[in-house]
């Protein structure tokens, strides 16, 4: 899943670097292509793990601010798509920390899931799945769509958590059984 | 054998490949005589194989580049003016005595004296002629000092190189800024100042190659 993402990000490399150049050096209309063209990733990420279309909105501005403040520092070891949702998950996660315990947790087909676009180029299946994730209890949604999504290990997902391992592979267990029982 | 219990969480290690030789014999064991467990497996990978096709984008249902360009735009200004007073500071403490007595070589631009505007003065067009004659003046400087790269020391080059880049990356800043608000006087009044320290830097450089 993760081979397929870089491959595809590879191939859009040639234009995007020049974009990337300027929008380093403090151009802001590149900096606007680069928002306009991963946005987007950004904001599936976000609506995702926070399961919160406001939220996710928010954190997405907030993504892009922090991105372009830190622009200069990126050195490029990771595709920029990568490098800004690591952004987008500490901003999510940050938030989450100060949130604590205010965050209410929902329930599988609770009046809060959250409406997905019909338009999305997903089977029908897709959606199901969508609702069924942001029904998720937080962290069991927070690791699901880290590992089962977004390709991370479990290694990384304890370091950005602020967990052990096993505590990840505990929540994706139960993220999965809870999935399950939900699309059957 | 282990029962269904024992191997539960180990049946998400399984399916992502990530048991040992040992646990894997153990499962696959298990499973070619558990129903039960072998339907937790398929279900588990029809999940994954439905994650995989997710969509990777979604919009969102609000465009939110004009509250990230509010935010950034004055991130932006506070960045490439704080850069631009380091530069000018660095360049008032060196340049003093070698700017003076030398208008011969540099092009005549700028409204140094303060004289009194012409009529039918357009700001803008001045600006850009004034931008325009520097930029050209600056490309002539490097042209000439490339020539006589020979005579400077890798030291005074690298030292060049450096103090072109800073500059330049604070030209590209303030011309974002200007891009997106080119009304605001104050930005076009630094981009200009900028260009003029450029000129001034490669104008002592050429010096000492010559």
């Amino acid at each position: 899943m993760l081979g397929v993402q870089v491959i595809a990000e590879s191939l859009n490399r040639p234009q995007s670097d020049d974009t990337l150049r300027r929008a380093r050096a403090g151009d802001l209309q590149a900096f606007e292509q680069l928002h306009r063209g991963l946005v987007g990733r950004v904001y599936a990420l976000c609506l995702r793990m926070t399961a919160d279309p406001a939220r996710a909105q928010d954190h997405t501005q907030e993504t892009f601010v922090r991105a372009w403040r830190a622009l200069g520092t990126y050195r490029g070891e990771t595709g920029i798509s990568a490098w800004l949702r690591r952004i987008a998950i500490n901003v999510v996660l940050g938030d989450r920390r100060t949130q604590g315990r205010r965050i209410q947790e929902r329930s599988l087909d609770g009046p809060h899931a959250v409406e997905y676009p019909t338009h999305a180029p997903a089977p029908g299946s897709g959606i199901d799945l969508e609702r069924a994730v942001s029904g998720l209890p937080a962290r069991a949604r927070e690791v699901f769509v880290l590992h089962d999504v977004e390709g991370y290990r479990h290694e990384e997902i304890a370091e950005l958590l602020g967990v052990s391992a096993g505590t990840s592979k505990s929540q994706l267990h139960r993220a999965r059984k809870l999935l399950r029982e939900a699309l059957r | 054998m282990k029962s269904c219990q024992d191997l539960e969480h180990l049946l998400d290690d399984f399916v992502d490949g990530e048991t040992t030789p040992d646990e894997r014999r153990q499962i696959e064991q298990h499973l070619a005589e558990c129903s039960d467990c072998r339907g937790v497996v398929e279900e588990t990978r029809a999940l994954l194989a439905a994650s995989a096709t997710l969509p990777r984008e979604i919009p969102p249902a609000r465009d939110v580049w004009p509250d990230v360009r509010a935010r950034i735009g004055r991130r932006a200004r506070t960045r490439w003016l704080a850069l631009a007073a380091s530069l000018l500071v660095v360049a008032l403490a060196g340049s003093t005595a070698l700017w003076l007595g030398e208008s011969d070589r540099t092009p005549a631009v700028g409204n140094p004296g303060g004289s009194a505007v012409p009529a039918g003065y357009d700001p803008q067009a001045s600006f850009d002629l004034e931008v325009r004659e520097y930029v050209e003046a600056a490309e002539l400087l490097q042209a000439s000092i490339r020539e006589r790269s020979t005579r400077l020391s890798p030291e005074t080059l690298a030292v060049l190189e450096k103090n072109l880049t800073i500059i330049d990356q604070a030209i590209a800043e303030v011309r974002g800024v200007l891009a997106s608000d080119p009304a605001d006087r104050g930005n076009a009044l630094m981009l200009q100042a900028m260009h003029q320290q450029k000129v001034e830097l490669l104008r002592r450089v050429s010096r000492l190659s010559s």
